[in-house]
């Protein structure tokens, strides 16, 4: 299995670069299976606010009939709140921050 | 408590109406005062920024008008209730059940069998206490309990008794898995004291669930198989000497077999004192009970071997609320997919709904030639979906929410749909649309429904004319309705299909007609509908397929109707042997063209093509993912019935590396499953004729409906669905 650290900022910076890419590089795509999870409940997943317009970050309850948690930070692009949301995975899946700011 | 926005929400009696008959709407609001109603034909439900725009006509009807808004509640949980009281008021009685519970020690009370009532503090009640503690309780008195928590999805044999007159209970439960360090044996004995509130009213019986005031609560997450209550207060030892079903001389005032009328809502009292019950929100039956050994995987073969009924804290099928208003559907009113408008104004919120429901061309007759089937069950089985949060691995990229999925998610009393899990983990095998349904409605995300008028929208473009049928109506009249059709076109999805829609479908085609599958993944699933329960749809995830969850073994045959549930391709009819084509692969982050093949160029295939060019791209363009092919695709295949004459017109095959090849065409898992390298991951256009001048054309692709309205329907997607539905439209011989 992939083991994600400082070493794949490269990785990140691609997907950074174009996270709506539906035909990234291969090595990218194993970066981004490592971040994904099965089921988002328990986890940090975008939000759409207002379609086109507006994106949040959310913690995804872990139960049925949990409460999402919403994030402060709103975000005016889908682009953007993806690649918000992959830091937090990255951290999520590594204890430590994403090298790419 | 969700902090979202309140909602207005309804839902209707019926799911498609003819002119002149009634459908009911039942509204409930969370603010006091008056709502709007009016009703609208629904043109296009697409509201995104990219679309056609949402369109819809106000139609005058009898409904217009301002209504008194309330609050109706909903209660999920499901249960089974004896309207005896009187007989369950013995002096002294013994309980007795098989139980395997699912959630034990979830922090709440799960009853098994009793007459308690938590309001009233009185009555008694065999249950699991908040830790899964086997626990017995008689009016206001702290209860008995079984210092061993039980282990959740394992049996055990239970049996209380007591005596009212003393006060005294005898608790025990046995393991039916034995397992070494681990005691499987655990009694308790102790008194009540004085308990005259025990038997203070006479009260219903409930299994799997007590009353608190109007309300049913504590609801039991397990199954419970077998359950009995004997006349008199057994000794721990007597007890002991129970065995389960067994003949004892002991006086019975109750029996239930729960393998009896396995298709009904019954339960029955084997005791001889027919003290029957009715099971209220659809708990699961034909499950596997205690005594299932594996010999058999047909409930109708062994039904001594599903004598368990598995309840859940989640399960609704009827929110039974009050009617608000009744629309009599005018006279001569135009066929179409319709909606009720809800608008209540709020302090400073505007509350609305949209409730669709389908009008029918008159019974007796066609208004058009060609029939807009709406795969109704397929919406269904989405109904409420919970799936949003389970796609990322398929989608290629991150989860991303909008205000249905955080609704859904956060108010639970909405109900589930085919594609989620029970609390206790378990599949759901039930989707009712009796309950408010948030994610068909008119608008928002571009699936079933809303996708699906992208082809009204077309329709209504192009000019042609058109009736709306249901799945419903085509289960409940066969071949009668569709053989008023020259035409019949699917929508973009229609996955969930019954033995009878099936069937009339294959008639349909070898009787002359022309059938247009214009979508992808059709025809997959087999469901049951069930006569004597309206609007409820079974489904079990059987054996293989892209299935959201995968049914136990030895519970592959629905209660409804005893059939093999599953794919339609493991009771040997693929989708290929109907319309073509079957699902070959999903992938939800893009879509592409397709190319005309050397197929496309025979006579035979001629009037598809008129107006397309020989090297023309075909839907390089579209709403869902920028292409014609995508979201879910069929393909080709004569090994599992594509018809040899059949063309294969067109293929698409640019797809992502996040298009997954369907997983009951793989014998052993392997690295080439992806849309970038697996080559049965493409998307087949064909077309072939059936006996006595029927045929079939199919897209093969969901995505296919939603490039229609492309340059103001000006395109090469729609010039061949144009072709298509009007030379199929045509009697002419082809």
């Amino acid at each position: 299995m992939l083991r994600v650290d400082k070493g794949l900022a490269h990785l990140a910076q691609e997907y950074k670069s174009d996270p709506l890419n539906v035909f990234p590089r291969p090595d990218v795509q194993v970066l981004l299976r490592r971040l994904m999870v099965a089921d988002a409940r328990g986890h940090t997943v975008v939000v759409c606010l207002e379609p086109g317009k507006a994106w949040s970050l959310g913690r995804h309850g872990a139960c049925l009939g949990d409460e999402l948690e919403l994030e402060g930070e709103i975000f005016d692009t889908l682009e953007a709140a993806l690649w918000a949301c992959f830091r937090v995975r990255w951290r999520a899946l590594t204890g430590a921050e994403c090298p790419v700011e | 408590m969700s902090k979202l926005p309140l909602r207005i929400l309804g839902y209707t009696d019926k799911e498609s109406v003819a002119p002149g008959e009634d459908i009911n709407f039942f509204i409930s609001s969370p603010e006091r005062g008056k709502f709007q109603a009016r009703i609208l034909r629904l043109i296009c439900g697409d509201d995104g920024p990219d679309g056609p725009g949402f369109k819809a006509d106000p139609i005058e009807t009898n409904v217009d008008g301002s209504y008194e808004a309330r609050h109706q509640p909903i209660h999920c949980g499901s249960y089974a209730i004896v309207n005896d009281p009187a007989a369950f008021q013995a002096p002294a009685l013994t309980l007795d059940a098989m139980v395997w519970p699912t959630l034990p020690g979830n922090g709440n009370a799960q009853v098994i069998l009793g007459n308690f009532d938590a309001s009233a503090q009185e009555g008694y009640a065999l249950y699991l206490d908040e830790n899964g503690l086997l626990s017995f309780r008689a009016g206001p008195k702290p209860s008995i309990r079984i210092a061993r928590p039980m282990l959740a999805r394992h049996w055990y044999h239970v049996t209380a008794s007591f005596d009212a007159s003393t006060g005294a209970v005898m608790l025990r439960q046995r393991r039916l898995l034995d397992y070494a360090l681990s005691d499987a044996i655990d009694s308790a004995a102790g008194s009540l004291g004085e308990v005259a509130a025990a038997n203070a009213a006479a009260r219903p019986f409930l299994i799997a669930g007590w009353k608190e005031g109007d309300r049913v609560v504590a609801h039991f997450n397990g199954k419970i198989d077998s359950p009995r209550v004997f006349a008199g207060a057994l000794g721990l030892n007597a007890l002991a000497e129970l065995e389960p079903q067994a003949k004892t001389g002991q006086p019975l005032i109750a029996a239930w077999d729960f393998s009896r009328e396995m298709t009904t809502t019954c339960v029955v009292d084997v005791s001889g004192n027919d003290r029957h019950g009715e099971l209220i929100n659809l708990p699961t039956r034909a499950m596997k009970g205690w005594s299932w050994d594996g010999s058999e995987g047909n409930w109708q073969h062994k039904p001594g071997h599903y004598g368990a009924i598995h309840f859940h804290d989640d399960d609704l099928y009827d929110c039974a609320w009050d009617t608000d208003f009744t629309l009599k559907v005018p006279e001569g009113l135009k066929s179409g997919v319709y909606f009720a408008e809800i608008v209540q104004k709020a302090h400073d919120l505007i509350l609305t709904d949209r409730i669709p429901f389908y009008v029918r061309p008159p019974r007796d007759r066609a208004t058009s030639a060609l029939a807009l089937l709406i795969p109704t069950a397929s919406y269904l089985a989405y109904s409420n979906s919970q799936a949003a949060a389970r796609w990322e691995l398929s989608t290629g990229n991150f989860t991303v929410l909008n205000l249905v999925d955080r609704y859904l998610t956060e108010n639970p009393e909405l109900g589930l749909s085919v594609y989620d899990t029970h609390s206790d983990g378990s599949g759901v095998c039930y989707s009712s649309r009796l309950r408010p349904v948030l994610n068909m409605r008119p608008g928002g995300v571009l699936w079933q429904l809303s996708a699906d008028t992208h082809i009204t929208d077309w329709l209504e473009a192009k000019r042609i004319p058109y009736d709306v049928i249901t799945d419903e109506d085509l289960h409940h009249e066969g071949i009668d309705l569709l053989q008023k059709y020259k035409c019949v076109m699917t929508g973009s999805h229609p996955e969930y299909y019954t033995l009878e829609m099936l069937d009339a479908v294959r008639q349909f085609t070898q009787q002359g007609g022309r059938l247009i599958y214009l979508g992808a993944n059709g025809f997959y699933w087999r469901v049951a509908y069930r006569a004597s329960l309206p609007g409820v749809l079974e489904h079990r995830r059987a054996e293989d397929g892209m299935r959201a969850w995968i049914s136990e073994p030895g519970e592959y045959h629905m209660s409804f109707t005893g059939e093999l549930s599953g794919l339609w391709q493991r009771s040997g009819r693929p989708p290929q042997m109907l319309v073509g084509t079957g699902f070959t692969a999903q992938g939800f982050n893009m879509a592409t063209y397709y190319e005309r093949t050397p197929d496309s160029f025979h006579p035979r295939a001629e009037f598809i093509f008129q107006g397309i060019g020989e090297n023309e791209r075909i839907g390089d363009f579209g709403l869902l993912g920028g292409g014609a092919a995508g979201w879910e695709i069929d393909r080709a295949d004569p090994l599992l019935g594509t018809a040899p004459h059949t063309l294969v017109l067109a293929v698409a095959s640019e797809f992502s590396p996040s298009y997954h090849w369907v997983k009951e065409e793989m014998g052993h898992t392997h690295s080439s499953i992806n849309g970038d390298s697996c080559p049965q991951i493409r998307c087949d256009m064909t077309y072939f004729e059936t006996p006595n001048g029927g045929a079939v054309f199919s897209t093969s692709s969901i995505s296919w409906a939603g490039s229609l309205s492309h340059n103001n329907y000006e395109n090469n997607v729609s010039t061949i669905t144009e072709n298509v539905v009007r030379r199929f439209s045509n009697p002419v011989p082809l």
